[in-house]
């Protein structure tokens, strides 16, 4: 192979090609991306669901126990829900009388979720809305239970999320309870990971971490995870905290995507 | 012809990658793709195992949000590698040294894939080592000889 031939010289020309490829940003790129998961997506979706459905019969305990608990947090909520309309009508009125004005509006798109990343180093979804439905790069996605990721490419009629527990992803965070303010990141764990904390900082295992008012992308208080573990090492000033979504991010099935007005 | 047979072979064995994942999760599971472009290598030569690799990596970059081309580049890498590594290693009809050859050929993918995710954003190397490394080179080598043999099943009948 490395004798002089013309061969050799076609054979580096197409590494060469494959390595300068990663530095092209092209419109036509994104949307043959699109077109490709778009056709690949089905017969995935086709061939994973008898397995899913016998995956579901064969730990159908876990579902009854989630179940279970969803009712009690269910009852609790609706019990919190009582006066909480008049509260509303009241911080209405308020506004008005001091003219106060809202910063920001936020609207949501409902998706479906129609394809995932199979890659061990990526982290992502697709789901079936796109450009033509509002959405933009940037863009937070959530579930019921907590945020998801955000829009990290758009075509006409597709987008993909690159999740929480992607590498790439990162969030002002605080802890809810001491308001302690860190950077929440993913791990090829399929956790995530507070850093840029002082080893003194009052954060627990069990802390709920949520999103931080510093945050540009998503608005504040929302959830992201509960602490697990505290990693700090001797004579280290800073420590990070592993933090576990709240949201389950291998069977999430529809997404509701945060549009800013 | 043998290009829409190879397609087939890679889009068939990404299918199954992406269900693996979907049901299974993403941990253990086996790179199917770089067992292909070394069955291809092996069984038609370079330029097979050359064009294995670039559909394998237009389905994973498509998937992928990272910059296009990456899984590409990775996977040409694999072939030209398996080709190098075939003349130290691989004896004809030999399974140890096939699967030899899927071990430092894997090995070969995810250092290059760390390297350049590292570019976009920073991993540690033992969260690499532990979560994708290790599971990943296990699951791929176990699997190596059963997929081996269901390819030169399918490739006889299709290539004859």
């Amino acid at each position: 192979m490395f004798e002089r031939k013309p061969k050799t010289f076609i054979y580096f020309i197409i590494l060469l090609g494959a390595f300068l490829l990663i530095f092209v940003r092209n419109s036509f790129i994104t949307s043959l991306k699109f077109k490709i998961t778009g056709s690949a997506s089905l017969p995935i979706r086709i061939v994973s669901f008898p397995f899913k459905e016998m995956k579901k019969i064969l730990f159908y305990h876990r579902t009854y126990d989630e179940y279970i608990r969803l009712k009690r947090d269910n009852n609790e909520l609706r019990s919190r829900m009582v006066g909480f309309d008049e509260l509303l009508r009241e911080n209405t009125r308020l506004e008005k009388l001091f003219n106060f004005k809202r910063q920001s509006i936020y609207s949501s798109v409902a998706s479906n979720v129609i394809g995932r990343d199979p890659s061990n180093w990526n982290a992502t979804l697709i789901v079936d809305k796109g450009s033509e439905d509002g959405i933009e790069i940037g863009m937070p996605v959530m579930s019921a239970v907590g945020i998801v990721g955000k829009i990290a490419e758009v075509s006409a009629a597709g987008a993909k999320v690159v999740l929480i527990s992607d590498p790439s992803f990162s969030v002002t965070a605080l802890a809810r309870r001491s308001r302690e303010v860190g950077l929440v990141s993913g791990t090829l764990q399929g956790m995530c990971r507070m850093k840029y904390l002082s080893a003194q900082a009052d954060i627990k295992v069990g802390d709920e971490i949520i999103t931080s008012k510093l945050s540009s992308t998503f608005p504040e208080g929302l959830l992201i995870g509960e602490v697990i573990s505290v990693y700090s090492a001797k004579d280290n000033p800073s420590a990070s905290f592993i933090v576990k979504p709240t949201v389950s991010l291998s069977q999430i099935e529809e997404v509701l995507i945060i549009q800013k007005k | 012809m043998s290009a829409l047979i190879i397609a087939i072979f890679t889009i068939v064995c990404f299918i199954i990658e992406a269900v693996w994942v979907d049901v299974l999760g993403v941990l253990f599971k086996p790179n199917l793709l770089i067992i292909l472009i070394i069955f291809f290598n092996l069984f038609r030569g370079i330029r097979y195992g050359l064009i294995t690799a670039l559909f394998a990596g237009l389905l994973a970059d498509s998937f992928s949000v990272k910059p296009f081309g990456i899984n590409i580049f990775s996977f040409v890498i694999c072939a030209y590698m398996a080709t190098v590594i075939k003349m130290y290693v691989y004896q004809v009809g030999s399974v140890v040294s096939r699967v030899l050859m899927v071990f430092f050929v894997t090995l070969i993918n995810i250092l290059v894939l760390y390297f350049l995710n590292v570019m976009i954003s920073p991993i540690a190397f033992s969260e690499a080592f532990m979560c994708v490394l290790i599971p990943q080179t296990v699951m791929t080598v176990l699997i190596a000889p059963y997929a081996f043999e269901k390819f030169k099943q399918c490739a006889l009948k299709l290539f004859a």
